[in-house]
């Protein structure tokens, strides 16, 4: 058991909560260095005054149980995941200090995209990543950063570079990013290089006091259970071995250039939350629709044709204008393989109680704006029902006698007279709304306002609709 | 045939072995290591291909391609992984490649107990992924079967095209027992069917009678697409609701007609019994010490031990269910398989659970106690 002496108080006094009898020694093996990161990181945490806010992030790994030593709060990440758990506690809260601390195969197997990823959004956290070339806790096995010929219990044979690669030097990797404030590789090797990590473990979290952005110090460490030789000859290890192919650097630190981070507080004002959600807009009556047949106060309506042609915005469009109304209505949209270029089609029905059943297999009204989709529905509408086809597409017309059929060119007059394919589906909406008399056309405008994203196409699309309404016979 | 002493891991290991598996992608991860470990080593003295990945997605991710291309692979996890593992599962399902998965169980969820034997996958095993599909599961109870199940579980993966799951438990994995071990040629091995039609006639999905369509291996000559979208016949995505049917309904057919082919179960002490211990895997070891101390005491009860999860042996535990006084399920959890056996027999005979979920391995007096509540 390593013995940590003259604990700092960023420790625990007595580490009760240790299942072993021991209360006074880590869990870590004899001349592990875990011991001796813990104890720099207490001892910073003691001197910057930090511990009440600050929150560890334990990896999987032989640093799993952080929570016996470190007076402060703690969470314990899937492996991998610390730093994804740590960017979550950071952003609720930044003024919290937030320490990701990490193994190799933690770090950069596993953990590999999500280590980058928050290095690369410059998450405000200190990310102490513990490089021992090995898989410690599991019993020995190759880390992403066992170097070259290493015997481990899963390379047996050494690692080879043309079966699992070369090992990975993170802290150059990360350096590359733009985002990380500082980047500096260090050393437990011997007292000159442990004091060189010592000042980087401080700085780190100076940096994050200072809100200065993202900071990684990747520290070479033994482990000499997992190397297979004794703690005296794993420094020697680390200098012969790790050493060569990790070079200790400062490789990023732009910490003076960097402006602070300013920290905006969540917002609580009710009457702002209120305009956010648009719930202070004030409600509006409307013209009572006239429908012109007992089936159009309740209409089940189908849209369908090529995706791309404002199918679904028409649906949505009558659905919104009828809600404003005071309807009930569901609308469901439903497509081919592509968002795109594909066919498409939506259901909408409108009812004035409670709608059970949203999907519209037998419509009253089918708007068919290209020929297969008139040929896949045409038979399903109900007797009396209305077909609108679009006559520059639907080329062959409606053979059923028992329904009502309204055909115009709708894409022809919107190219010629309204210069824009693009308000067929407004035109039709007028001849729709004037052959059916089931919605005013000023709940319709409204629903333009809230569905038409770019406001100069609001009144082109009225436009449109005021012409459909002559269309409707 | 040789005698031989090794724990279960390793018997998986030498299993896959001898079943002509020689792709193994993995990550390290307790208590199923000894299973990586020892095919690092043996992998390589039979030009197999052992890559140890960063993380459980890409090591399943791996077999599939390894199995795609023709070679017979293998991943093992326990909890933590096999959660990872689940997206690629699914893929497996979807796209019908031959491929094992061991699965070392701990205690859960999340990280969980990693050093404690425990049986708490037996639903994931089955449901893990999302979406309709089917899944062969099977679990051992000692190390010659971890041995022998490997082999099944290979032989059932190329026969019917889809993935199978090896459930283990710790107390399986890292026991050590003497076992039988053939030599190559010695147990039966089979490999997938492969297309005898023109490759432009190659249809990678086709009705076959058997549900089961040929597969080629990629470079064989017959070009063909794999997606995880729902594909027709041809392997190409589609939208067609009629077709999507009938290639699920072509699932289905498959494991009907495999079922009976790949449900093992043992009976004991069934002739005149009165009570039946249902259990799978370690628990099944205890049973069978329990079982002998009750009828020592003069009870009259008999032992079920499934060594097929999934399917689940219903049929077969109905058969022998018929005038029983009761049914105890011995289990390593709250209640899984449990849920199955009362489908399985309905309302005629009482089916009570003797569960273990605090870590510790199941000791008879957990059965015994609960026979006596009959
Ligand atoms: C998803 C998942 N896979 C695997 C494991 C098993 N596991 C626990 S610790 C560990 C490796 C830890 O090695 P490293 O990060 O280098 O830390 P060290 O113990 O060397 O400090 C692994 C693979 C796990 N807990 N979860
Ligand atoms: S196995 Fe290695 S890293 Fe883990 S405690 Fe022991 S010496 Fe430290
Ligand atoms: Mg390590």
């Amino acid at each position: 058991m390593g013995k940590v002496l003259r604990k700092p108080k960023g420790f625990y006094d007595i580490f009760f909560r240790n299942p072993s009898p021991d209360k006074k020694s880590t869990h870590y093996c004899p001349g592990c260095g875990h011991g001796i990161v813990h104890k720099m990181i207490a001892e910073a945490i003691e001197d910057f005054g930090i511990a009440e806010k600050t929150i560890w992030v334990s990896p999987v790994g032989c640093s799993v149980f952080g929570y016996y030593y470190f007076d402060c709060g703690h969470q314990q990440a899937p492996h991998g995941r610390a730093p994804a758990v740590a960017t979550g506690i950071k952003r609720a809260k930044p003024d919290t200090i937030v320490i990701s601390y990490q193994g190799d195969g933690d770090l950069a197997a596993i953990g590999g995209n999500e280590i980058l990823h928050a290095a690369n959004r410059g998450e405000g956290i200190s990310v102490f990543f513990v490089n021992n070339s090995i898989y410690g806790m599991t019993g020995g096995q190759m880390a992403p950063t066992t170097l070259v010929g290493q015997k481990t219990t899963t390379s047996p044979y050494g690692r080879n570079p043309a079966n699992e690669g070369h090992p990975l030097r993170m802290a150059e990797l990360i350096s590359q990013l733009e985002a990380p404030v500082y980047v500096e590789r260090v050393s437990l090797h011997d007292t000159k290089n442990r004091i060189k990590t010592r000042q980087a473990i401080r700085k780190a979290l100076q940096l994050q006091v200072d809100n200065k952005g993202f900071s990684f110090v990747e520290i070479l460490s033994q482990c000499p259970s997992g190397w297979k030789v004794s703690p005296v000859d794993s420094l020697k290890w680390i200098e012969e071995n790790q050493l060569p192919y990790f070079p200790v650097n400062v490789f990023k630190d732009v910490s003076s250039e960097r402006e602070k981070i300013k920290i905006k507080e969540p917002l609580w004002d009710k009457s702002k939350i209120s305009q956010a959600l648009e719930l202070d807009i004030e409600s509006k009556s409307y013209p009572a629709p006239k429908p012109l047949k007992a089936l159009y106060e309740e209409p089940r309506i189908k849209i369908a044709g090529f995706g791309g042609q404002g199918i679904l915005m028409l649906g949505v469009l009558l659905a919104e204008a009828a809600m404003l109304t005071g309807k009930e209505v569901t609308w469901i949209p439903s497509y081919g393989p592509e968002m795109r270029g594909g066919t498409a089609n939506c259901h909408v029905v409108i009812k004035n109680g409670k709608i059970s059943n949203p999907s519209v297999d037998k419509p009253d009204i089918l708007i068919a704006m290209n020929q297969p989709s008139l040929e896949k529905f045409e038979k399903d509408v109900a007797t009396g029902g209305l077909i609108i086809i679009d006559t520059t597409l639907v080329k062959k017309g409606v053979s059923r006698k028992d329904v009502e059929v309204l055909a115009k060119p709708f894409s022809d007059i919107a190219d010629k007279e309204l210069k824009s394919t693009k308000v067929t589906n407004s035109l039709i909406i007028g001849a729709l709304i004037g052959k059916t008399g089931m919605l005013d056309k000023t709940s319709l405008f409204d629903a333009f306002k809230i569905h038409i994203t770019k406001e100069n196409l609001i009144d082109i699309n009225k436009k449109a609709l005021e012409k459909g309404l002559t269309l409707s016979q | 045939m040789i005698k031989k002493m090794m724990h279960g891991n390793e018997a998986c290991a030498y299993g896959a072995i001898i079943a002509g598996c020689r792709f193994f992608a993995g990550y390290p991860i307790t208590p199923s290591s000894e299973i990586a470990e020892e095919l690092a080593v043996l992998l390589p003295q039979v030009e197999g291909k052992f890559i140890q990945m960063e993380d459980e997605i890409a090591s399943m991710a791996a077999i599939l391609g390894a199995s795609l291309n023709g070679i017979k692979s293998l991943t093992a996890t326990s909890g933590p992984g096999f959660s990872l593992k689940q997206e690629n599962i699914g893929y497996a399902c979807q796209t019908e490649i031959p491929c094992v998965i061991v699965n070392v169980q701990r205690g859960g969820p999340s990280t969980g107990s990693p050093t404690m034997p425990s049986q708490e996958d037996f639903m994931q095993s089955r449901w893990g992924t999302h979406g309709d599909h089917f899944i062969v599961v099977l679990s051992p109870s000692s190390v010659q079967e971890t041995f022998d199940l490997t082999v099944k579980s290979f032989n059932i993966s190329e026969k019917y095209r889809t993935p199978v799951i090896l459930l283990m438990d710790e107390i399986v994995g890292h026991m050590t027992e003497k076992m039988i071990l053939p030599e190559p040629g010695e147990i039966e091995i089979i490999d997938r069917k492969k297309p005898s039609v023109k490759p432009e006639d190659f249809r990678p999905y086709e009705n076959t009678e058997d549900g089961v369509p040929p597969m080629a291996a990629f470079g064989s000559g017959y070009r063909h697409h794999v997606t995880g979208l729902m594909h027709d016949e041809t392997g190409f995505p589609t939208n067609n609701s009629e077709i999507i049917q009938k290639q699920k309904d072509r699932w289905k057919k498959k494991f009907d007609l495999a079922r009976d082919t790949v449900v093992f179960t043992e009976l004991t002490d069934a002739e005149d019994m009165e009570y039946l211990v249902f259990s799978y895997g370690s628990s099944a070891r205890c049973t069978r010490k329990a079982v002998k101390i009750a009828r020592e005491n003069g009870l009259k009860v008999g032992s079920m031990k499934a060594l097929t999860l999934w399917p689940f042996p219903g049929k077969e535990l109905e058969k022998v269910s018929r005038g029983l006084k009761g049914i105890v399920v011995a289990e390593m959890n709250m209640g899984q398989a449990i849920r199955e056996v009362e489908r399985a027999v309905g309302k005629n005979v009482k089916v009570l659970g003797a569960n273990r979920y605090d870590g510790e391995s199941m000791h008879p007096d957990d059965i015994l106690s609960v026979i006596e509540k009959f």
